[in-house]
């Protein structure tokens, strides 16, 4: 295959789709004027309680854009105390915490534990899942499988309605007497029990984000199973559909134990059970005046049930971005489909049965530990045939630097270094020296931070100009990315230094009264500086965002040339709800690039084989121009 | 090019700004490949995650019970003859529900109405009964921090009220929407009734489990 | 790489197909007459069919009745746990199936459907077996296990097996 002919035949068609791109934006002007004749919608029903799938991703996205902030916040504060342990904030930031929880601008421990499980919860349930699953599952599923919305569109919405409320009961917890919870994100019982009320907060804010992500799941699972375009075959679905069909069925059946879990924490909580409280409990010299006979580590398991296959939840809607964006900019299909696939579900099935990894430490005896070490090694094969198959397809590719490239690029070694350090945790010997430690939290911030924000970001550098007809600006897109990349190495890569050192998490102080910590505990103000620079860094991208949506550079409907349907079957953005003019047919697989032969370089899954395509127009330029002719006929 | 219908609607429902224009494919009819329609499907999935949220109801039951060194048989402190009846009462009221969807088939809507009505009927004196249990066992003072058999009566009855409540909220609406729906919409209708007869058959088979589980073993 | 055989035909529920047509031509189901009753095999529509579907459902009404019967029976009999566990269990998994075969056509239904139980059907006895295997592993190697032991002992003897009466 002579890929410089293709580049060159792809130039070609690019100058000449200039010309298209006037055409389409006449078609959009012309429908958009045709809409206003029609029944108005109420600006109620169209913004705020929207059923359509694209505005409701959107609704998703920026509001767990904006959970990601507070989450990220949170750990600035937490990451100053660490720095520098009882020095005081500077003024203005003493005063928005308050006295109460900040007396003379220095932190208080229980604050500092709110903090802890506020972040946790938030990155976890508010930010990240929504963001990787409400916003991009929703926004692009139906697009990529060319359905006009969701199966349920209704659902849909009063999935994001019991999102939101969720999550503002969940930050309103900081105002309850006591605080927020500060029972660590893992709330484990007796502790989360006798814990101040902002643990019953949690709890309520976790039902409704719980029933939420079910209904969710149950919608996207049925849209991608009843709603694929003619000829959209399960093994022609793009990487990103598989990757959101596995999470949505471990969302489905992991989610509903926590929620028993949750009802029974709620239960020990305000209606005096015992569930998880064991008999013979003393509380600061007081013995607690319950039945007994509970079973705290029943919590973690049904808790652990949920939230391992959480952590797939967490990572696969990123692998399937990375997918998409690495397949678009190497210009050539991606290496092992099938094995993706079949790793991908694979990955599923085996989330399910390693949650107790998780409870080495807790006495479950050596058979059970020797079952989930193993069980947790297997888990590790199909990540990587996942990640090898993906930085094979880099092989022979004549790779454009994009932002979400760049992004794509650095998740690779970025998640590997996630998922290689996880290894060591997963077998119990090792475990029993890095369970709790500082180590576990650079592995899992290595899998989330680098790994699934910086796919986030990919996703959102790449499928911009398809919700927003604007691109973001790439030379501060390249900013965001180096200084991100740089910074947030910066602050995860010393943890495991600390972790293997011995240094507990949770800890107040960050460990300075140990004598084990003493070598290792300097790096925490190196980690801090740079959490702040990784902050510095975030303001372009913010900038970049909001000035994009209104001034950015307008783009043609497929900008990156991609063959997938959301880009060649439609406008950019979408026309208004209904996605298709014309209800796509689909040809060939997701990622065919390059095919020898071809005028193009890229070859969408809708057009016909035997069509020859005349230069220009091809994809959504080939409809907007016939319907513009219709139209004028 | 010929596989492409190079034609836009003048009116068509996909551009028409009006969401209640767009049409959702098999929303009525089966997709030929998955036989089912959406509904079904959706309704399916939903109880698979019932069974993982009940299943982890009953871990707790049997982890707790075979942890206790006391534990209390069901029928010497629990209201067995009420049970039984409430029992009676939720298998009629899925016999009823599924008499009323093979009526609607049949095309018959008003005996439909009369089973949902019927249905309905059973979901109110259900949790009659369990008010009428819940009651008798507060009077006594026993509550779910007595104990903790009483704490899985408590969440596992509760949790189940929960669910005819749910569902007897839907018959409500069916019977009030029932005319407007089977004139507009006959198969989307029955399909509703269909798919709500298998949330309620599910929650009569968790209590087929419960009540043995709770008041006779 | 042509596929032209496309797996199933989309029209029906997409207007969107029909080219040019004006907005009556919506799909409706007197068009499509090969779609009429199609949702599922085992529930044709004509009138002998659901009549004998009805008397079916009677049938497995009556069942369940006498089962629940037969199950509070067995209960009065006071039987050893155990065997009062293993019976009610039985008897309550046969009404079980009866509603979920009959009231809710599991017997003919279709394979996705079977797909998803199956695999919640397996995560679910997980769930079961770890809590599980965790308490009788550790009251194997850890007889003070059981935080309750230091109430009286019960007066059946606590086995591993797991004695779960004794009041």
């Amino acid at each position: 295959m002579p890929p410089q002919r293709q580049v060159r035949v792809g130039n070609q068609w690019m100058r000449a789709r200039d010309a298209q791109r006037a055409l389409e934006e006449a078609l959009r002007v012309a429908q958009e004027e045709e809409s206003g004749h029609g029944p108005q919608q109420s600006f109620i029903s169209k913004y705020v309680f929207s059923v359509d799938h694209k505005w409701i991703g959107i609704q998703y996205a920026v509001t767990s854009l904006v959970f990601l902030l507070l989450g990220f916040s949170m750990m600035l504060l937490m990451r100053y105390q660490l720095a520098w342990p009882g020095q005081p904030f500077p003024a203005w930031i003493a005063k928005f915490l308050g006295q109460a929880n900040a007396p003379g601008g220095v932190m208080l421990p229980e604050f500092y534990n709110q903090l802890g499980a506020m972040h946790g919860t938030v990155m976890v349930f508010l930010a990240i899942v929504p963001l990787a699953v409400g916003a991009f599952g929703n926004y692009l599923v139906p697009l990529q499988i060319g359905a006009p919305d969701m199966a349920f569109p209704k659902l849909n919405m009063m999935s994001y309605w019991l999102y939101l409320p969720g999550g503002l009961i969940m930050l309103s917890s900081f105002l309850m007497p006591g605080g927020a919870a500060n029972s660590g994100w893992t709330s484990y019982p007796p502790l989360s029990v006798i814990a101040t009320d902002g643990q019953t907060v949690w709890i309520l804010g976790m039902v409704l984000l719980i029933t939420s992500s079910l209904l969710g799941s149950v919608n996207f699972i049925v849209t991608i199973f009843q709603l694929r375009a003619k000829g959209l075959t399960f093994m022609r679905l793009p990487f990103f559909v598989w990757a959101q069909l596995v999470t949505s069925f471990l969302l489905l059946l992991a989610f509903p134990p926590l929620e028993a879990a949750a009802i029974l924490q709620l239960m020990d909580r305000v209606a005096g059970t015992s569930f998880f409280m064991p008999s013979g409990l003393v509380v600061s010299g007081t013995p607690l005046q319950n039945a007994g006979g509970g079973n705290p580590l029943l919590w973690q398991h049904l808790f652990w049930f949920l939230a391992h296959p959480e952590v797939y939840v967490l990572i696969l809607p990123g692998m399937g971005i990375i997918s998409e964006v690495i397949a678009n900019n190497t210009r050539k299909p991606l290496w092992g489909y099938k094995s993706l696939v079949g790793a991908g579900v694979f990955l599923g099935f085996m989330s399910f049965v390693v949650w107790a990894h998780h409870m080495f430490l807790t006495g479950m005896g050596t058979a059970i530990s020797a079952f989930f070490q193993t069980t947790t090694m297997i888990i590790s094969i199909p990540s990587v045939i996942i990640l090898t198959a993906l930085i094979i397809s880099l092989w022979g590719g004549a790779i454009r630097f994009t932002v979400p490239m760049m992004f794509a690029l650095a998740f690779l070694p970025m998640f590997g270094i996630g998922g290689l350090t996880g290894l060591p945790l997963g077998l119990a010997a090792a475990d029993i020296h890095l369970h709790d430690t500082y180590y576990v939290i650079g592995h899992f911030h290595y899998v989330v931070a680098p790994g699934t924000i910086f796919a986030m970001f990919a996703g959102i550098y790449y499928w911009f100009p398809k919700a927003t007809g604007r691109q973001l600006n790439e030379f501060w897109g390249k900013v965001h990315f180096w200084g991100s990349l740089i910074a947030m190495n910066g602050v995860f890569a010393p943890m495991f230094l600390q972790g293997l050192a011995g240094v507990s998490r949770r800890l107040y102080d960050g460990g300075a009264q140990y004598a084990h910590a003493k070598p290792i505990i300097h790096t925490n103000v190196f980690m801090s500086v740079s959490a702040f620079i990784l902050l510095a860094f975030q303001l372009p991208f913010i900038i970049n965002f909001f000035y994009s949506i209104f001034k950015g550079r307008r783009v043609g409907s497929n900008v990156w040339d991609a063959t997938t349907l959301e880009w060649a079957a439609t406008t950019s953005p979408p026309l208004a709800h209904g996605n298709f003019t014309v209800a796509p047919v689909v040809y060939r697989g997701p990622y065919e690039y390059s095919v020898p032969g071809h005028p193009t370089d890229f070859f969408p899954q809708n057009e016909p084989e035997d069509a020859v395509p005349p230069a220009p127009a091809v994809g959504g330029g080939m409809l907007a121009a016939g319907a513009v002719a219709q139209k004028e006929s | 090019m010929d596989g492409h219908t190079l034609t836009v609607h003048g009116h068509g429902p996909a551009h028409g700004g009006d969401h209640h224009e767009i049409e959702i494919p098999y929303t009525v009819h089966s997709r030929p490949d998955t036989g089912l329609y959406n509904g079904k499907l959706g309704i399916w999935l939903f109880l698979a995650s019932e069974v993982m949220l009940f299943g982890a109801l009953f871990s707790t039951l049997i982890l707790l019970r075979t942890s206790a060194p006391t534990w209390p048989h069901g029928w010497e402190v629990l209201n067995v003859p009420l049970a039984t009846a409430n029992t009676f009462n939720l298998i009629a009221s899925s016999v009823t529900v599924i008499l009323a969807w093979a009526n609607l088939r049949l095309g018959n809507l008003k005996k439909a109405k009369l089973f949902l009505a019927i249905t309905l009927l059973c979901g109110f004196v259900f949790m009659g009964i369990k008010a009428i249990e819940y009651g008798t066992k507060f009077s006594h003072h026993l509550y779910p921090s007595t104990h903790n058999f009483y704490a899985t009566y408590y969440v596992m009855t509760g949790l189940h009220g929960l669910h005819v409540v749910g569902g007897m909220v839907v018959f409500a609406y069916l019977l009030l929407t029932a005319d407007k729906w089977y004139a507009a919409k006959r198969d989307q209708f029955t399909n509703r009734v269909e798919v709500t007869g298998l949330y309620w058959h599910f929650v009569d088979l968790v209590w087929i489990f419960l009540f043995p589980i709770l008041y006779l073993l | 790489m042509t596929d032209t055989a496309i797996p199933h035909d989309h029209s029906a529920g997409n207007p969107d197909q029909h080219a040019g047509g004006p907005a009556h031509e919506r799909f409706s189901e007197a068009e499509h007459p090969t779609h009429k009753g199609d949702h599922d095999p085992a529930h044709h529509n004509d009138p002998e069919h659901v009549r004998a579907e009805i008397r079916r459902y009677l049938m497995v009404f009556g069942a369940l009745a006498v089962l629940t019967i037969v199950t509070v029976a067995i209960s009065q009999l006071h039987l050893p746990t155990w065997q009062a566990i293993a019976l009610g269990l039985l008897v309550a998994t046969v009404k079980g199936s009866l509603v979920a075969a009959f009231f809710m056509h599991l017997l003919s239904e279709r394979k996705l459907i079977y797909a998803v139980l199956v695999l919640t059907v397996f995560f679910f006895g997980l769930m079961l077996w770890g809590p599980w295997h965790q308490r009788n592993n550790a009251q194997k190697v850890w007889p003070g296990y059981d935080l309750n032991a230091s109430q009286p002992a019960p007066k059946t003897p606590t086995e591993p097996s797991g004695n779960t009466s004794g009041h």
